[in-house]
């Protein structure tokens, strides 16, 4: 199992489909992807997190760093997750007050601030 | 008495070698179903941390991970053990109380200091984060200096008593 991503366009919103495991071998790989969507314009990113097995510290790192680059154009990093183990890791380190979390891309894409 | 060690060179990739290979000890020294996946996280995290410290300090030493069916938790009863030791400055990233334990409010994440990996590679895990997700997962844990004049011993364990009500029960039908 390694790390999977690809990305669609809905609207003005693009979602990003990441599968496998987030750590500290694949991490680099999820933040290359959030640098290059940025650096082409793509400013309200939702992440959708219902195929990822696996979530450490380094994963939630790059996606406070994806955060904090679209909120220097004004844009927004929503999650989608409903998996109760990861849910877990971003309780247990206080980013649920950070993250928009929603239970389907229909409802992050429907988001508004 | 059953002790696997494994030893690591401290490389990313080989982190994930060590998650599967705790679950597996873990599985089968009975810890709970439901423990598994904080053992892999655990686990992980501080691996993750001692392998951004040894490609520091010390890229030629491995990592060594520890873990054994036999130990005892502070209350008496029987647990799995697992243990993470790195060769690297004892505890430069471990904010510690007079007795030398690792304090509850650490796990409580300042996100200001939370800042992206900055390394190329991405292996340098932000300060402290590692170490404060095994603090919210992990009841009994200690963070201490190593044997020897360098670098720091994580201890973890998990309660074995539901296994051990397991055997009773397999024997008694046997």
């Amino acid at each position: 199992v390694d790390l999977s991503l690809s990305t669609r366009t809905e609207g003005d919103r693009t979602v990003v489909v990441v599968g496998g495991e987030i750590d500290v071998y694949t991490a680099p790989k999820l933040r290359e992807q959030l640098i290059d969507l940025v650096s082409t314009g793509a400013y309200h990113l939702v992440v959708d997190m219902e195929g990822v097995e696996f979530l450490d510290s380094t994963g939630l790192g790059v996606l406070v760093g994806g955060l904090k680059r679209v909120r220097a154009h004004d844009g927004s990093l929503r999650l989608v997750c409903t998996q109760e183990r990861i849910l877990k890791i971003f309780r247990i380190t206080g980013l649920t007050k950070v993250f928009p979390i929603h239970a389907s891309v229909e409802e992050a894409v429907a988001a508004k601030d | 008495v059953a002790t696997v060690e494994l030893r690591i060179a401290p490389r990313p990739e080989h982190v994930r070698t060590a998650r599967l290979v705790a679950a597996s000890m873990a599985r089968r020294a009975g810890v709970d179903d439901g423990l598994i996946d904080e053992v892999k996280i655990a686990i992980g995290e501080a691996c993750a941390r001692a392998v951004a410290i040894h490609q520091e300090h010390c890229p030629d030493q491995p990592v060594i991970l520890r873990g054994t069916d036999g130990g005892r938790d502070s209350t008496g009863l029987p647990c799995f053990v697992l243990e993470i030791e790195d060769e690297g400055p004892s505890e430069q990233d471990v904010p510690r109380d007079e007795v030398g334990l690792v304090p509850v409010a650490y796990t409580i994440v300042d996100l200001t200091s939370f800042t992206e990996p900055e390394s190329a590679d991405g292996t340098s895990v932000p300060a402290g984060i590692g170490l404060a997700m095994i603090v919210g997962l992990v009841d009994d844990l200690v963070v201490r200096p190593a044997e020897g004049e360098t670098g720091t011993l994580v201890s973890m364990t998990w309660p074995l008593f539901l296994a051990d009500l397991d055997v009773e029960s397999a024997e008694t039908r046997s």
